[in-house]
């Protein structure tokens, strides 16, 4: 079983990633043979059953709206950045 | 490398009686790694300067009585946990060059301990994987076997600990990540509960399953560095506030009376028979240490592969996204648009496997398809929950393999990640349950001519670390 | 040809007035140079965690039971993804299915008609980054990553622009009354797109809608609602399907155009963050909040009219400003003489920054003839300086009135003495006199003697003349 093409276009999109040709294939059984594997979870009755999206039973939170008392430098923030004049570069952005 | 071999507790005793300094540790484990690392590759980056500055702080510490039981000890740490200053690269090309501008709480608080960082050690790429061959940096061999592989992703970690390249290893477990590698290599791994180990500056490959623990020669030790790592950190909105972390308080007292359930499905099919034969002996020992043995059953492990696999893809589509080639990081060169950035860094940056996991998590992610999915795996963790609750109802804890076989060849399964991904299939209900669970060695299986280690898990219901360390130990003693 | 009328829906953004982001301890405020009101956390480095800040509930909250919306007791942070430059996480986060507030309303009147316009949710979310041209592509700038904002989202219940407007504004005049904001639309804190579809007068249906985005100003928002009605029926009745779309408003050329259309539609994948555990609010949480919403505006005005007797422009003055108002009502009520804690306050150009309690004190030490009219205005500038009790201060400064007739007696007494010219002015009937020698009262109190009681002493002993 194979992803078909236009899914796949799709995934890469939202992934932001190419597809290299050479790995379509290959890739797109992999993805179909994954899919179908997580299907069996379809056979479940999970009527009435709430999803957990946390593990740890804990519920509110939340810090107190104290600045910082210390930050760390701008030149250290963006090292390893390209940056020009204190702003991070980056090719042009239409819109 | 005269103190190479030596545990923890060992080293910690000869540097109390000023028998060795922090200084003269540190040049010793440097030296095996000198030695042996080039046939094992466990570490991606030595960090020597950054060893010496710690051990000098660490001899600070023994001399001005602030010593603690971790102060002046030799350990590596898995590259997918920031170490301010020192290279963190999560074994992908994405992040080979970068120099996290912070500490991750675990770095913080071996430092303070007085711990002297030796290094940081190979992995699966973004810690996906089981063999830690889906590192894009480097391959990783298996202590006990050149040929073979050392588990994953901590693999680094186990095999450093194993090849007496540290006296202890920080690793991180999603799936099982810390668990596998130790069986693989023949070394103690814990997967504590989740939220007990901060996850600042870890990392995140799916958040709620990522749990930090350690990797030691022995189960006293592996105690004693939990006890170090895990408390409540208010920069992780998941760490728990208030838990007990006397992990060593049992360590020692009989297990007259301890309940041990050994789930059926876990000694079925696919398990190798040799590994079944270890772990059931294993069973039997602790059942001459005095707990108390039964069968039970877990069905919902039938299930459990799907599930995790869905919401770690999903998580990880998402926790990885932030890598666009823009602040950090790789960045491909020869591109005009930001979409072209964006698709090139990513394309260049990730290896196959991660390129995969995000693609199926933005599947299970996408409008349609989320329900059948990803809140359908969300139940499926509910009812798995459920059941472990009711056997911990019975029992103190589970007790099975940690995998399905010894450690495989390098290159024998890594072209079929299904393969690969069965493989995991022991390991992660536990991190679905958000459960500590302990790897422990338990002899070797005679494969390819080689002997390979083999560990058996057990497992506990949340907080239960000390009992498991309780178990672990009268196991490892009776063995000695 | 048919009659067609616009249903249109607004989704507001708009910026809380924290001291810190919403998910760090960075300063929320506007300002500072490229990149330097960041941290490792809102740039969303490998490895940093969000921490929620609890004023973020706290704010949107009272921002949901101003708006009569109702507050959740349970609520979550939810991831939406989608990659953009500003955005550091390649996700934002926000909320999908269990906003912070719902079903609320607001009232409006436009020429004498009443109406109710809808509020479907309240939720909050992170701010993005900014970007800025360069010469030789982009900037990117992350001050602004991770500030708090509401989305506010009203139903499609909104007919004309002027509607809009009205809507926007009472908006506006609410959420700065509460408190949480300050909502400038010309500085950014407040933003706000128009979801708008035609449809023929009488049916009930909704119809394609196109989403005009980034108004910056409510006079261009109503320019943009009458262009892209003027389109669309335009379309509509060229036999042309309109599209579902994101379009822009061009003010110089007075019309919308459409932002450029991907080949991919936007698909969020919207899942629960895990990296956020639930927020519960409890009964008593809500009660807490609750005792923090003032009364309407409108409300106050009429209480300050009718009750506390004020001139209506001292009370439209007061409630212009909602800290100043809020800073008023709370001394108000802690006085007996809210006209001349009033008057005190208006005569002080930060009157909006000293706490209630000291306007308070300054009123009734004031209306009790301890200290002097000219008193406050030193004691303040004490206050401000020093921050010391103005109980301490009237005592350091010695502004308490002088009471005591023995003593004014005696200074009295000196003062008609050495001025004789001033008492035979005064003798010869020119009364004014007296308040020369008044002078000479004052200065020689310090200007702490009572005016009244003064004035009394001299005018019995010039008498006695």
């Amino acid at each position: 079983m194979q992803l078909d093409a236009k899914t796949l276009d799709t995934l890469a999109w939202l992934s932001r990633l190419n597809i290299p040709e050479e790995e379509t294939e290959a890739l797109s059984e992999s993805i179909a043979e994954m899919l179908t594997f997580f299907q069996q979870l379809s056979a479940l009755d999970t009527q009435d059953v709430p999803p957990t999206a946390h593990i740890a039973p804990l519920e509110n939170v939340l810090r107190e709206d104290i600045p910082a008392e210390t930050r760390l430098d701008r030149d250290l923030l963006l090292s390893g950045t390209e940056s020009e004049d204190g702003f991070i570069t980056l090719p042009k952005v239409i819109g | 490398m005269e103190y190479a071999k030596m545990n923890i507790a060992e080293l910690s005793a000869l540097l109390r009686n000023r028998e060795v300094s922090a200084k003269e540790l540190a040049a010793d484990a440097l030296q095996a790694i000198a030695e042996t690392d080039g046939n094992i590759g466990a570490y991606l980056t030595v960090a020597e300067e950054e060893a010496y500055r710690q051990a000098a702080a660490a001899d600070e510490m023994l001399a001005n009585g602030t010593a603690g039981a971790l102060t002046g000890i030799p350990f590596a740490m898995k590259d997918n946990i920031c170490t301010k200053g020192v290279r963190t690269t999560c074994a992908s090309k994405m992040l080979e060059n970068w120099y996290p501008v912070y500490d991750a709480c675990v770095t913080e608080r071996l430092k303070a301990a007085g711990a002297v960082m030796l290094g940081k050690t190979n992995m699966d790429e973004f810690a996906m994987g089981s063999s830690t061959e889906n590192s894009a940096l480097q391959i990783t061999h298996n202590p006990a076997s050149a040929a073979h592989v050392p588990g994953g992703s901590s693999g680094g970690s186990a095999a450093a600990v194993a090849a007496d390249e540290c006296a202890f290893a920080i690793g991180s477990d999603t799936g099982g990540s810390i668990r596998q590698p130790a069986s693989f290599c023949g070394v103690v791994g814990m997967k504590p509960t989740y939220g007990t180990v901060s996850r600042y500056g870890l990392v995140a490959y799916a958040s709620s399953f990522d749990q930090i623990g350690p990797l030691t020669k022995n189960v006293a030790d592996n105690a004693a560095v939990l006890e170090a790592i895990s408390c409540h950190d208010r920069r992780d909105s998941t760490s728990l506030p208030q838990f007990d972390t006397a992990y060593s308080s049992l360590i020692g007292k009989d297990l007259n009376g301890m309940r041990i359930g050994l789930p059926k499905e876990y000694f079925g099919e696919g398990i190798h028979p040799t590994v079944a034969k270890l772990v059931r002996d294993a069973a039997q020992q602790l059942e001459k240490a005095g707990a108390v043995l039964e069968e039970c059953t877990l069905p919902a492990v039938s299930y459990a592969l799907p599930a995790y696999y869905v919401l770690c893809c999903a998580e990880a589509s998402s926790n990885l996204a932030r890598f666009d080639g823009i602040r950090y990081g790789y960045r491909a060169q020869g591109v005009e648009d930001l979409d072209q950035l964006y698709r090139k860094t990513r394309t260049e940056g990730f290896g196959r496997e991660v390129r995969r996991r995000i693609l199926l998590g933005n599947y299970v992610l996408s409008a349609g398809y989320y329900d059948a999915y990803y809140k359908k795996a969300q139940q499926a963790r509910t009812l798995l929950i459920r059941a472990f609750a009711d056997l911990f109802g019975k029992y103190d804890m589970l007790l099975t393999p940690v995998a399905p076989t010894p450690a495989y060849k390098i290159g024998e399964k890594s072209s079929d990640p299904m393969q690969m991904a069965l493989g995991d299939i022991c390991t992660v209900p536990v991190n679905l349950g958000g459960l500590p669970a302990i790897s422990v060695p338990c002899g070797t299986a005679e494969e390819d001519g080689a002997n390979l280690p083999v560990g058996f898990q057990l497992i506990g219901p949340a907080f239960s670390e000390a009992k498991l360390y309780q178990a672990a130990y009268a196991y490892e003693s009776a063995n000695k | 040809m048919a009659k067609y009328e616009s249903v249109i829906g607004l989704e507001v953004h708009i910026e809380l007035r924290t001291k810190t982001k919403i998910f760090c301890d960075c300063p929320a405020d506007h300002g500072g140079d490229p990149n330097t009101r960041c941290c490792p956390v809102c740039m969303g480095m490998p490895g940093t965690l969000p921490v929620l800040n609890k004023q973020v509930v706290d704010f949107a909250a009272r921002a949901g039971m101003m708006l009569n919306c109702e507050i959740a007791h349970f609520s979550k942070m939810d991831r939406k993804n989608y990659f953009y430059p500003d955005l550091p996480k390649a996700y934002q986060i926000s909320q999908l299915d269990h906003p912070l507030c719902e079903h609320g309303y607001i009232d409006i009147n436009v020429n004498g008609e009443e109406k109710r316009i809808g509020i479907t949710r309240i939720h909050i979310e992170e701010d993005a980054g900014k970007l800025v041209h360069m010469e030789n592509g982009s900037g990117a700038d992350c001050n602004r990553c991770g500030v708090p904002l509401i989305e506010i989202v009203s139903e499609p219940d909104i007919r004309t622009a002027a509607q809009a407007k009205a809507y926007l504004e009472r908006l506006r005049e609410l959420v700065r009354w509460v408190g949480v904001s300050d909502c400038q639309m010309e500085a950014g804190s407040m933003r706000c797109d128009v979801n708008l579809s035609i449809r023929p007068v009488g049916d009930s249906n909704l119809y394609t809608r196109s989403e005009i985005k980034n108004l910056n100003s409510l006079k261009h928002i109503c320019a943009a609602i009458d262009a892209e009605k003027a389109r669309q029926i335009d379309e509509t009745e060229a036999g042309r399907e309109l599209v579902q779309e994101t379009r822009r408003y061009d003010p110089e050329k007075d019309r919308t155009y459409t932002m450029r259309v991907k080949e991919n539609a936007n698909d969020y994948r919207y899942f629960p963050d895990p990296d956020l555990v639930p927020i519960i609010l409890t009964d008593e949480d809500h009660a807490r909040l609750r005792a923090m919403i003032p009364d309407l505006p409108e409300e106050r005005l009429e209480k300050y009219i009718n009750e506390y007797k004020l001139p209506e422009s001292t009370a439209k003055t007061l409630c212009d400003e909602p800290k100043l108002a809020n800073v008023y009502q709370a001394a108000a009520e802690q006085v007996q003489q809210p006209k001349l804690l009033a008057n005190l306050m208006l005569a002080d150009a930060a009157a909006a920054e000293i706490p209630a309690g000291v306007w308070a004190e300054l009123t009734n030490l004031c209306a009790a003839n301890k200290i002097n009219r000219s008193a406050p205005a030193k004691l303040l500038e004490a206050y401000r300086e020093s921050g010391k009790e103005i109980a301490v201060l009237v005592t350091e400064l010695g502004l308490e009135q002088v009471q005591d007739t023995g003593m004014l007696n005696t200074i009295a007494d000196e003062v008609l003495a050495a001025n004789p010219k001033a008492v035979a002015d005064y003798k010869a009937g020119k009364e004014a006199a007296i308040k020369a020698l008044m002078g000479q009262v004052m200065k020689r109190t310090k200007g702490t003697a009572n005016p009244q009681e003064a004035t009394a002493v001299l005018k019995e002993k010039l008498a006695k003349l």
